[in-house]
């Protein structure tokens, strides 16, 4: 007789389904698993034979086989120590045997405690799509599980709970409440009103984050580029369900959460000395990167000219299509990574040209050297760029404090609102993914605005895509104020974030 | 005392510990080409090669640590003799046993010698 369980691998975001098979037989006592276990499912061995001591029954010294079906795909991770250890014990005779509908991962540590894996969302969606009706996982995974409403979801602490779950059904399935979950955590420590001045900045960040545009702030050091931007989680409107999933998935499986659920936009700062692949993501089984991460989010990197020159342009797909494939010759994943980003650099190696309180000591060509870091491809994929300056000392102590971060997030939340609205039946929701059919029908220009515009054109000389951009970011200060039409003020406030940049 | 006489003193103590617990000793000292395994004990379905191991004290680490990986193999190997000429316990679960005998203190521990 063979015992039979469920479990789920991940390969990129999406999970597969595994069978876990086991087999018990006299003969020379041996321990084996096959089906391309990699070195975690294989020390997996030790941990649930400790784990089954420790929770009171004695481990068969017998000759077991463990399978893990299809046998051609690779396992990794630590999930499958709880299917292998029921397993053992239900084909050893010591438990009944657990229903053929029930979806089982879960990583034991040595006194039979249950740890959190990762990608438990992944395997929630799993037993969804393949009509599998419960899922058993540790009580740290069962709040994302939960989330999945079509699947009955039951958390335990200890090996010895599932048991007695398996023997007389005393799990309770677990329930979550996101609307409640999400307001519970809605608190933050930084504000917009900590920032004295700067209001075309902050002005230029509610456009930003209102419409989904990238930006790209550039200032002398100490003008408050990173203050500002740290601040920018504190507006970004509220996570729906939907978004809150897909966001949560791709942590999970990152194994960033420990199962809970991820209700605030992410807002990710990695360092410049980031590789392509951690940006990007990858690696031999592909796992998202910060690009990812970002996914609904933000996206921030400070000294933008700082980072290697491939992360950088590597950019260049994920902003424009929101998502990223990547190809090993293993496999091949799609990572979604619809982000805005929010870039931030010195207008010269020394940092202080253009500033009103220092000398710059720059010559023109260092600059233009540094400025070369940052290819035309990038900057013009940026939608807005805007000049920080520094708010003087006086000042600093006279300003009065700044609008509150909650009255411009209510803003932005309404101007959301109204492009979604407006796209209920697209594939996107923000102005800033807007697609270029499209753009003709929502950006359509007055008589004066088509004129301003066209001048500008033959001005600035900018790009098919500058003139999109422009459109859209026009499209979103109109949304502000809650006119139907783009009015020549909007785009020429529009025009004034695509021109900054001309200077030298 | 010499030291052959001495293994043979605590071989029977093994042993005698076994029988107390409910074993049945079915070979002593049973050689297989060069390999030798000291007890081989039965107990319901399972068939246990047993090795014995004394220490004076255990200053420098018990019974147990001094099993080293040449003497599993070689027990590993007269085990296999044993089945491939005794098809009668081919069903048998087949462990491995260590009884450490340290001063005064006596064990008893079987497992895999190899998963």
């Amino acid at each position: 007789m063979v015992t039979k369980l469920l479990s789920a691998s991940i390969e990129g975001l999406d999970s597969r389904r595994v069978e876990v098979e086991i087999d018990i037989s006299g003969g020379l006592t041996a321990f084996t698993i096959v089906g391309l276990p990699d070195n975690a499912v294989k020390e997996s061995r030790e941990r649930v034979r400790t784990a089954i001591s420790s929770s009171g029954f004695e481990f068969p010294l017998k000759r077991l086989t463990v399978n893990l079906a299809p046998a051609d795909i690779k396992k990794e991770g630590s999930s499958y120590d709880l299917p292998i250890a029921l397993g053992i014990l239900a084909e050893d005779g010591l438990i009944p045997a657990p229903s053929a509908d029930t979806l089982f991962a879960g990583e034991l540590s040595l006194n039979g405690e249950l740890r959190p894996i990762s990608g438990g969302i992944s395997i929630a969606m799993l037993a969804k799509s393949k009509e599998i009706r419960n899922v058993i996982v540790p009580k740290k995974n069962a709040t994302e599980c939960a989330i999945i409403e079509e699947v009955n979801v039951y958390g335990f602490d200890n090996l010895y709970d599932v048991i007695e779950h398996i023997r007389s059904d005393t799990g309770v399935r677990h329930k979550v409440n996101f609307e409640q979950y999400r307001d519970q955590l809605n608190d933050y420590a930084l504000d917009f009103s900590d920032v004295k001045g700067q209001y075309l900045v902050k002005r230029a960040l509610e456009i930003a984050i209102g419409g989904g545009h990238n930006i790209l702030m550039i200032g002398p050091p100490g003008a408050g580029k990173s203050m500002l931007a740290k601040r920018v989680l504190s507006i970004m409107p509220r996570m729906e369900l939907d978004e809150a999933i897909e966001v949560s998935r791709i942590h999970s499986v990152a194994g960033l959460t420990s199962g809970d659920l991820v209700s605030v936009r992410p807002f990710r700062d990695p360092h410049s000395s980031i590789s392509k692949i951690g940006l990007i993501g990858g690696g031999t089984f592909p796992r998202p990167g910060e690009i990812s991460l970002a996914h609904k989010g933000v996206l921030f990197l400070d000294e933008f000219p700082e980072f290697s020159k491939a992360s950088v342009e590597a950019l260049r797909e994920p902003l424009e299509n929101g998502d990223i494939t990547i190809s090993r010759a293993r496999s091949t994943v799609n990572f979604p990574a619809d982000f805005i980003l929010v870039a931030a650099m010195n207008p010269c190696p020394c940092g202080y040209f253009n500033d009103p309180y220092h000398e710059c000591t720059c010559s023109m060509n260092e600059i233009h050297r540094y400025r070369k870091k940052i290819s035309g491809p990038i900057m013009d994929r940026i939608d807005m760029h805007i000049e920080v300056m520094p708010v003087a000392v006086e000042e600093l102590k006279e300003r009065p404090q700044g609008e509150s971060s909650e009255i411009i997030r209510k803003r932005i939340e309404t101007v959301r609102d109204i492009q979604r609205g407006r796209y209920k039946n697209e594939k996107f929701s923000e102005n800033g993914n807007m697609n270029d059919k499209i753009l003709e029908e929502y950006c359509r220009l007055g008589k004066e605005s088509e004129k301003l515009l066209v001048d500008a054109m033959k001005l600035y000389r900018f790009s098919a895509r500058s003139y999109k951009k422009i459109l859209k970011i026009s499209r979103t200060i109109a949304d502000l104020e809650g006119a139907e039409e783009i009015m020549p003020q909007h785009l020429s406030e529009a025009l004034n974030y695509r021109i900054v940049d001309r200077g030298i | 005392m010499n030291k052959r006489a001495e293994g043979k003193k605590y071989e029977k103590i093994a042993r005698t510990y076994l029988q107390q617990r409910g074993w049945t000793i079915i070979e002593e000292n049973y050689i297989f080409g060069h390999k030798e395994v000291d007890l081989i004990a039965v107990k319901a379905e399972e068939l246990c090669f047993v090795e014995v191991k004394f220490r004076y004290s255990p200053a420098y680490g018990r019974g147990f640590e001094f099993v080293d990986s040449r003497k599993k193999n070689n027990v590993m190997t007269a085990a296999k003799g044993f089945l491939a000429k005794r098809k009668g316990y081919r069903n048998f679960n087949v462990t491995f046993g260590i009884v450490s005998i340290t001063g005064e203190e006596i064990d008893f521990r079987r497992g895999y010698f190899k998963w």
